[in-house]
């Protein structure tokens, strides 16, 4: 054994560790298969009863006469009745944007593209990337022009991090 | 690593001759590997990268050997991730116009017995190393030359494992050299191409392909096709490897792009492959130079730089980058066509094990295969060494 063997034990041992450690740190994490999540959200999503469609059409009714403050309560209460579905998170978004809470609607967006991956493929009827692209936008402008009134809250930069991310949904990728 | 003894015939001789006689200086290696050529094969993969990626190819992925094989897989059924399903004609073109290359000019020759089962779990791993960073080495150099500032950290990476890589191989790490085999085995991989193609033209009923996702994303199949052919045929006449032109580096220094044409001529086809694509994607509107926000991207750089250490390492152990495996397999070398077998089963349980990069970062599954691999290259390489010794002669063939 000379020394190079021994460089290489060495390092063998430190990978094992870190692969420990990233084990340990990873006992927290929720551990479904991610394609089952995916199955499930689109069975999810494909569940459309009467009465959920109708409570849509109330409030998709309500925005097109510009009344986003009454479409409010009533998004988020069908959010709260149908919280693995992507549509009323998409409506709570849409709401949110009229309401110019861009920051809100952001987040909104982001779990309806969660359950939904659709919203961002061209090739599907869902896709709303162009609008997305625009909320996200809408939501940078706004973290920034706070930011520079509480320049390091880390809340704001955390809501960064957010934008980057759906931004890096947005742009795609080939896995 | 690089690839093919140069052929040094009348004709280059002739040619170093004339040069001789008009002064200037050159050897007939120099017409055995003339720059032009290599120019050639990385504006080809450049320009052809960023028009297939233009026209439905996903974004920055023109080409992308990890990806491409995830979906080969999918394809074929071998992972249930219905949005990662297409029989890419890229990679089967590259095999396709290896096999032609190699024939038109003599070359094939099937080879094998150095120690292919090692390859093939090498190759697995070399997807694995490219799920974690989102594409392969060329995949990388578009992901850079489209302005994404993240997959330089992959860059990085990539040197840092072809350093290594090149450390075991000073240090007597061997694999055992290739003899020849029946003439029939080297087909085989390339016959396994030629099915896939018919599949993908005949669409039999096991075969699956998205209709939304990545995988219902591509450019029309002829021109896909063609691409990979051309590719493949310059690929094979150049000894073109993303991790070759590197290590190269490492084992001479940089003196050597001087002195040695294969060296400069690797060198100049990544620079060429890197300035074509750099001017393809800002004429057709792909550039958009960042750190955030960028497709096929992540802000888990170490893990990024991880990955592609994985890559550049296990690419140096098996004399190639996952591209370089199919150019080898398609001229008859079956070690190569073990490492490309080892990359569909590495590419089925990418997906099936969640190990691949997303936008949101790597998963820990991720994390620890890249830790694993790179025990594993580490076992292997120290595990194959013949202390005392320096570089194996199948590492000094081909360096011509």
């Amino acid at each position: 054994m000379d020394r190079f063997d021994r460089i290489g034990i060495i390092a063998i041992c430190v990978l094992a560790i870190a692969a420990f450690f990233v084990m340990q740190a990873d006992r927290g994490e929720d551990k479904r298969d991610p394609l089952a999540q995916q199955r499930e959200a689109v069975q999810e999503r494909t569940i459309s009863t009467p009465e959920l469609e109708k409570q849509i059409n109330v409030i998709r009714n309500l925005l097109d006469a510009g009344n986003p403050a009454e479409a409010e309560p009533l998004a988020k209460a069908v959010v709260q009745q149908y919280p693995f579905q992507a549509e009323p998170q998409m409506l709570l978004g849409d709401v949110l944007m009229q309401m110019q809470d861009p920051i809100q609607a952001m987040h909104a967006y982001k779990k309806a593209i969660g359950y939904n991956p659709d919203y961002l493929d061209r090739k599907t009827p869902q896709f709303q990337g162009k609008k997305l692209k625009n909320a996200v936008g809408e939501a940078l402008t706004e973290i920034e022009s706070r930011l520079k009134q509480h320049p390091g809250d880390e809340n704001l930069n955390r809501e960064k991090k957010t934008v980057y991310y759906l931004y890096r949904k947005i742009a795609g990728s080939c896995g | 690593m690089t690839g093919n003894a140069c052929k040094t015939n009348n004709r280059s001789a002739l040619l170093t001759m004339i040069k001789n006689l008009l002064g200037v200086k050159a050897s007939p290696q120099d017409d055995c590997y003339p720059l032009s050529l290599f120019v050639v094969t990385g504006a080809a993969i450049g320009i052809s990268g960023v028009v297939l990626s233009l026209l439905g190819n996903p974004a920055n992925t023109g080409y992308c050997v990890s990806c491409f094989m995830e979906n080969i897989v999918g394809s074929l059924r071998l992972h249930g991730n219905i949005r990662m399903q297409y029989l890419r004609p890229e990679i089967i073109g590259f095999v396709l116009g290896s096999l032609m290359m190699a024939l038109a000019r003599g070359e094939y020759q099937a080879t094998g017995g150095s120690s292919p089962l090692l390859r093939f779990l090498v190759g697995g791993l070399l997807i694995v190393g490219c799920a974690v960073f989102i594409g392969c080495p060329i995949k990388m150099m578009f992901r850079v030359s489209a302005g994404d500032l993240t997959a330089l950290v992959g860059v990085a990476g990539l040197v840092a494992g072809v350093f290594i890589g090149m450390q075991f191989l000073k240090n007597g790490f061997s694999l055992g050299r290739s003899t020849p085999a029946p003439f029939a085995n080297g087909l085989l991989i390339p016959g396994f191409m030629a099915l896939l193609l018919a599949a993908l033209l005949v669409r039999p009923g096991f075969i699956s392909i998205s209709s939304k996702g990545p995988g219902s994303q591509y450019a029309p199949l002829l021109l896909s096709l063609a691409a990979g052919i051309g590719v493949g045929l310059l690929a094979q006449r150049t000894g073109f490897c993303i991790t070759g032109g590197i290590s190269r580096l490492f084992l001479w220094g940089p003196k050597e792009f001087s002195f040695c044409p294969k060296t400069r001529g690797l060198a100049i086809g990544l620079v060429s492959l890197f300035s074509f694509a750099l001017v393809a994607s800002l004429l057709t509107d792909q550039f958009s130079l960042g750190w955030h926000g960028q497709p096929s991207s992540n802000e888990s750089h170490l893990w990024n730089f991880l990955g592609m250490t994985l890559v550049g390492f296990g690419s140096v152990l098996i004399k190639g980058c996952p591209f370089r495996q199919l150019i080898a397999a398609g001229q008859g070398d079956t070690d190569a066509g073990s490492a490309v077998l080892g990359m569909l089963v590495g590419a089925a349980l990418v997906q099936n094990w969640g190990l691949a990069g997303n936008a949101e970062g790597t998963p820990s599954e991720g994390k620890i295969a890249v830790l694993f691999g790179l025990a594993v290259l580490l076992i292997v390489g120290l595990l194959y060494r013949r202390r005392g010794e320096s570089y194996a002669p199948e590492f000094q063939a081909g360096l011509d």
